[in-house]
């Protein structure tokens, strides 16, 4: 058998392992297949996931998912889980600095054919209505102080209570929108500088808005359950926490530093600095991180609003005649409390998710009421000329990665090659010549973000699937685009 | 990784998977605040497009050089994305005992006219260790974008 790097020894189909050595808490287990394998090996990724192993409190493993790839600090990708009793940690760079960025995805009642051949209006629409691209802000009316607390505290349901969406959206978001324990005088006047004017805008990077079609559906149980089959037209939104999350993970990174001075905690990157779950300073983070993942929430919940006015301008009747439902809300950079299963005991653990998504089984509390029978809704967005992936959380999940799976197909070049390989085509016509509509605001952006700039998401999931952790449930394919 | 050949002082984007990173090298740890500070303006915004026309003074402060650089780079950061002041150069004023004052030459923030290129989240303090090869200080600074 060859020799694997880092000592890796395969445990099973999809599963592999860097044992325990050093001074490594856990052992590294990374999910992929031999040729997800390759590329993961190609980059940092490994080392990252066992410089995670190295922090205090960690339980049972540092998990990476089949899209993991190189971050800073923690891999992206990566998943942790720390134990407050046994001296365990909560590091800002292990959420990232979008808190909170996620997926929401809705599904329509309208068929494919009737959105087709008005796509190029619908996207113009949503193009109009949503802001996005670098510094986009000014979606609506900008919140004074007071509002802007409010946001960090009530998440989802303050844009519901303006008017953006509706109550039963709650239901089907993750936590239902809102982040307990949020304190916003743990948020610094720059973060909320940064934030004010951009409440209901998409930005820019990998963020989008999507128009996509059902082409497949793999599990119809659980399809029928999510409202979704095949041939439907969906809306799929992917943001963040904007400024706002991107300023309180810079001044709480700069708080960790002194933090692994005052509790003497040794760390082999800067960027993984962190502080025990029940010092002040770690407290003061969750608090202000529950604020960010609140404002994301507003945010996503403000852009769905938002993009139901473009389809209601476009096709006419309302939210209701054209059958718009939230399916569900996904966060994907996150650190939250959670009860699990270690050995016989069951545990409250603080499980940090970067670039790694919930999917949390049927029959958990936390999975939404119409969804307890199958599991909780897990959206994969992919790149935007292939394919996204609807898949539903298991008992598998629960028992083995704290609940958490892949969040997307995770980057295979760097921007710069993009847009290297970019260099005269047009990546839009490309893109329309496979069907798929786009609008933007930065030529760069679009470069950067081409589809083969990304792993196939297919062989993401797919490893997920194989090895039981989380099911495919629908595929979609995207046929309008927004890009900032 | 050596400076280009006959500067002593500049920056050049280097490749990372995910984000973006720029290697900058100086003669002085002030000239590398310089150089790391008119890389990072470079990744957002195209500082030809923008006027000197106003200046700004930013400050930061930090136990140790590196963490200095981060927080200096983000006050940076923090001119543009928070108070949407366009940046075209920098000077340091004042640097060291943990403390950092550079002004930042530009305008206000002008959509019609300032040709944005990224939007940078942050300085990260990922793989950040500044070395000094002869009387040449180099650091590489990963950005997330």
């Amino acid at each position: 058998m060859e020799q694997r790097a880092y000592g890796m020894i395969r445990v099973g189909p999809f599963e592999w392992e860097v044992p325990q050595t050093g001074q490594m808490n856990v052992p590294v287990r990374i999910y992929a297949d031999e040729r997800l394998l390759e590329t993961i090996e190609r980059d940092n990724a490994v080392q990252q996931a066992i410089n995670v192993a190295y922090l205090p409190g960690i339980v049972r493993a540092s998990y990476a998912m089949p899209d993991t790839h190189w971050g800073y600090g923690f891999p992206i990708g990566g998943v942790a889980a720390f134990d407050a009793e046994k001296g365990g940690i909560v590091s800002p760079g292990g959420i990232g600095f979008d808190i909170n960025c996620g997926v929401r995805l809705i599904r329509t009642g309208l068929a494919e054919k009737q959105v087709r051949s008005r796509i190029q209006e619908l996207v113009n629409a949503l193009f109009e209505q949503v802001p996005c691209g670098v510094g986009s802000s000014k979606a609506i009316a900008s919140p004074s102080d007071q509002e802007l607390r409010r946001i960090c505290v009530e998440g989802a349901a303050w844009a519901v209570r303006n008017g953006f969406g509706r109550a039963d959206d709650l239901e089907r978001t993750e936590a239902l929108g809102t982040m307990p324990g949020a304190d916003p005088d743990a948020i610094t006047k720059k973060a909320f500088m940064r934030g004010r004017p951009q409440v209901g805008t998409l930005g820019s990077g990998n963020h989008f808005l999507e128009v996509d079609v059902v082409r497949e559906v793999f599990d119809e149980q659980a399809a029928e359950a999510f409202g979704i089959s095949k041939g439907l037209v969906a809306v799929q939104i992917h943001c963040g926490s904007r400024g706002f999350g991107h300023q309180t993970c810079t001044d709480y990174l700069q708080t960790m530093q002194d933090a692994l001075r005052k509790y003497r905690i040794e760390v082999p990157d800067k960027q993984l600095a962190c502080a025990p779950l029940e010092s002040p300073e770690g407290k003061r983070y969750l608090a202000a991180m529950a604020c960010a993942a609140n404002y994301a929430w507003a945010n996503r919940q403000t852009i769905f609003a938002l993009a139901t006015r473009a389809f209601e301008s476009v096709f006419g009747g309302d939210r209701d005649s054209l059958g718009m439902q939230q399916v569900y809300d996904v966060c994907h950079n996150i650190a939250k409390f959670e009860e699990h299963a270690v050995g016989d005991e069951r545990r409250i653990l603080c499980v940090h998710r970067k670039g790694a998504t919930r999917a949390f089984p049927p029959g958990h509390p936390e999975t939404p009421a119409p969804y307890r029978a199958v599991g909780q809704p897990v959206l994969i967005p992919g790149d935007m000329g292939r394919a996204s992936y609807l898949l539903v959380g298991t008992q598998k999940a629960m028992a083995t990665t704290w609940g958490s799976t892949c969040h997307g197909a995770g980057r295979l070049m760097s921007r710069h090659s993009a847009i290297r390989q970019a260099k005269g085509r047009s990546i839009k016509k490309e893109l329309q010549e496979r069907g798929v509509f786009v609008r933007y605001e930065a030529h760069e952006t679009l470069a950067e973000e081409m589809p083969e700039a990304y792993k196939d998401v297919e062989a993401v999931v797919s490893v997920m699937h194989e090895a039981g952790i989380t099911r495919k449930v629908a595929r979609l394919e995207p046929i309008g685009v927004i890009k900032g | 990784m050596r400076p280009a050949e006959g500067s002593r002082a500049g920056f050049e984007p280097v490749a990372h998977t995910a984000d973006l990173a720029v290697r900058v090298w100086g003669a002085s740890m002030e000239e590398l605040f310089e150089q790391a500070a008119m890389g990072l303006i470079s990744l957002m915004l195209d500082p030809k497009s923008v006027q000197p026309a106003s200046v700004r003074t930013v400050s930061a402060q930090a136990q140790e050089p590196e963490e200095l650089l981060v927080a200096w780079l983000n006050e940076v950061l923090f001119a543009f994305e928070g108070e949407h002041f366009a940046s075209a150069s920098v000077r340091i004023k004042s640097l060291g005992g943990g403390k950092v004052t550079g002004e930042l030459c530009g305008e206000d923030f002008d959509r019609t006219r300032h040709r944005v290129r990224h939007s940078v989240k942050a300085a990260t303090y990922h793989d950040l260790t500044v070395k000094k090869t002869g009387d040449i200080y180099e650091v590489r600074v990963v950005f997330d974008v």
